[in-house]
């Protein structure tokens, strides 16, 4: 399994380079005008972009077909994937947790529980979209789980952006919940965890049933 | 001999499409599976490896009915697309490290060996390398295992005659262990006649012979004469007997029986092409 993790990370190399000088570059922009996690969700949507790439990769060289025939079940391979996912949001987290810390301190502002649980959210948002888009990619291919992912950040957006403008009287009349950043973050961290693994279930039985060409 | 490879009855049925063949394939041969593109071949090796769910019959490889329950015995298996599955980015070390982590038995000195064999670079990136390098070099990853069955569709397609004849001779190498087997799947019958002992051929997914070489070679023939005497060749005794510029010619499939009965009339070897040419005519006769 890991030969398959590894396989991702060598072909994704020069992205992952990329991936950081870009992350760096517009962290110091953003920092500059005082916004010091800015990096938390830009990571977090490089990262699924990067999966994405991944599965792109994969499907282009008809790669699930010969990992299909390597001495491996297909439920590792499945496994594989949600695995290069997970390690991808690691890396990711890592490198807003660093630019975030250094961006605080550098502000002189010193970096708090709250600070952490914020650098959290952004790879479980990331990761919650993995959990939709990795079925789809099984299901419908690359292409399809593209906008899949369009559609997972984009439509919510959208929606708060229209409700902002044409009735923010709704949102106030959200009832306020006493809630800390560490909460969210906790019960984020539950919800990823449960999307995961039924996303992981859902992707190995497609893959079992799938004839590959 | 013990059969590697046991195909009976095998259905596989897709709109407009149906695939229906028998064979088998000893231990210690090189079978050449020969059709026209789209004739089945590609859709028995995705049979055979357990890639696409088969309709009925039976198959059996390495005396394993289905590989998707006993995954682990692709470890003996080493299989060949038409086309390179590795992503371009990567270089044949690259390659090596990621098999190798994947296959219990990877050989590293092995495969670097069988690199140099094929001169293939172990740093440059897939990306640069030509169409045969790719071919060379997913042979090489397959054979990088030490596996005992060869699974390869197409491998010598669109590759110059040198790069094919260094391919069949390491073919012809790793059959030399008498447990070793290679199902080889092309329409180039030249290469099929140079290292095939047994020749499987498939036309619109059907099994229309399977057959040692040698045999087939020796048996068959080309009734050939001049054409006022066509009418002298009695009802099936040739295979799509056609009138040509210079007289009439023939398939026969016992070119011995044939030369007693027709003293008068030439008959001549049939290469491997020619067999299968006429034989393609007899079925499209019959519809």
């Amino acid at each position: 399994m890991t030969g398959l993790i590894l396989k991702d990370l060598y072909t994704m190399k020069k992205t992952l380079i990329y991936l950081v000088a870009v992350v760096v570059l517009f962290t110091a922009i953003y920092s500059s005008a005082g916004d010091s996690h800015f990096s938390d969700f830009f990571v977090s949507i490089m990262v699924v972009s990067i999966l994405i790439s991944t599965m792109s990769y994969d499907e282009f060289y008809h790669w699930d077909r010969y990992a299909a025939i390597l001495p491996l079940s297909r439920r590792r391979i499945v496994g594989a994937k949600y695995l290069t996912a997970l390690l991808l949001f690691g890396m990711g987290g890592l490198i807003s947790l660093g630019i975030s810390v250094a961006v605080q301190l550098f502000q002189g502002r010193g970096f708090f529980m709250d600070d952490l649980a914020l650098v959290a959210i952004g790879p479980l948002v990331g990761m919650l979209g993995a959990a939709v888009i990795l079925p789809c990619y099984y299901r419908f291919g690359a292409q399809k789980s593209r906008f899949v992912m369009l559609a997972f950040y984009g439509i919510p957006s959208i929606l708060l952006v229209l409700a902002l403008k044409f009735a923010p009287e709704s949102l106030n009349n959200v009832p306020e919940i006493e809630i800390t950043p560490a909460g969210i973050a906790l019960a984020g961290a539950a919800l990823t965890a449960a999307a995961m693994a039924v996303s992981f279930l859902v992707s190995v039985r497609i893959l079992e049933r799938k004839e590959l060409k | 001999m013990e059969n590697i490879l046991s195909v009976t009855k095998l259905r596989k049925e897709y709109p407009g499409f149906h695939l229906e063949m028998t064979f088998q394939m000893p231990q210690g041969c090189i079978m050449g599976l020969v059709g026209a593109n789209g004739a089945g071949k590609s859709t028995v090796m995705r049979l055979l490896l357990g890639l696409a769910k088969p309709d009925g019959g039976e198959l059996e490889i390495l005396g394993c009915r289905d590989l998707n329950r006993q995954p682990a015995l692709r470890e003996e298996i080493g299989v060949v697309f038409d086309e390179c599955s590795f992503p371009e980015s990567l270089c044949p070390n690259q390659i090596a490290s990621v098999l190798g982590k994947i296959h219990p038995r990877w050989d590293g000195p092995w495969f670097r060996e069988l690199l140099k064999r094929l001169d293939l670079p172990e740093t440059k990136a897939i990306k640069d390398f030509s169409r045969g390098m790719k071919m060379k070099l997913s042979i090489a990853a397959a054979m990088g295992h030490r596996p005992r069955l060869l699974l390869l569709d197409e491998p010598t397609s669109g590759l110059d005659p040198i790069v094919r004849g260094e391919v069949l001779d390491l073919f012809l190498d790793f059959i030399q262990e008498e447990d070793h087997g290679v199902l080889l799947s092309s329409h180039i019958t030249s290469d099929l006649e140079k290292v095939a002992d047994y020749i499987t051929f498939v036309n619109k997914g059907k099994t229309l012979l399977t057959e040692e070489k040698d045999t087939l070679v020796e048996t068959y023939g080309i009734l050939k004469g001049p054409a006022a005497r066509i009418g002298e060749v009695a009802p099936g005794d040739a295979i799509g007997l056609t009138q040509t510029g210079h007289g009439f010619e023939g398939l026969v499939r016992n070119k011995t029986a044939a030369a007693e009965k027709y003293p008068d009339l030439i008959v001549d070897r049939a290469n491997l092409e020619e067999i299968i040419l006429y034989l393609v005519r007899e079925g499209r006769e019959k519809k």
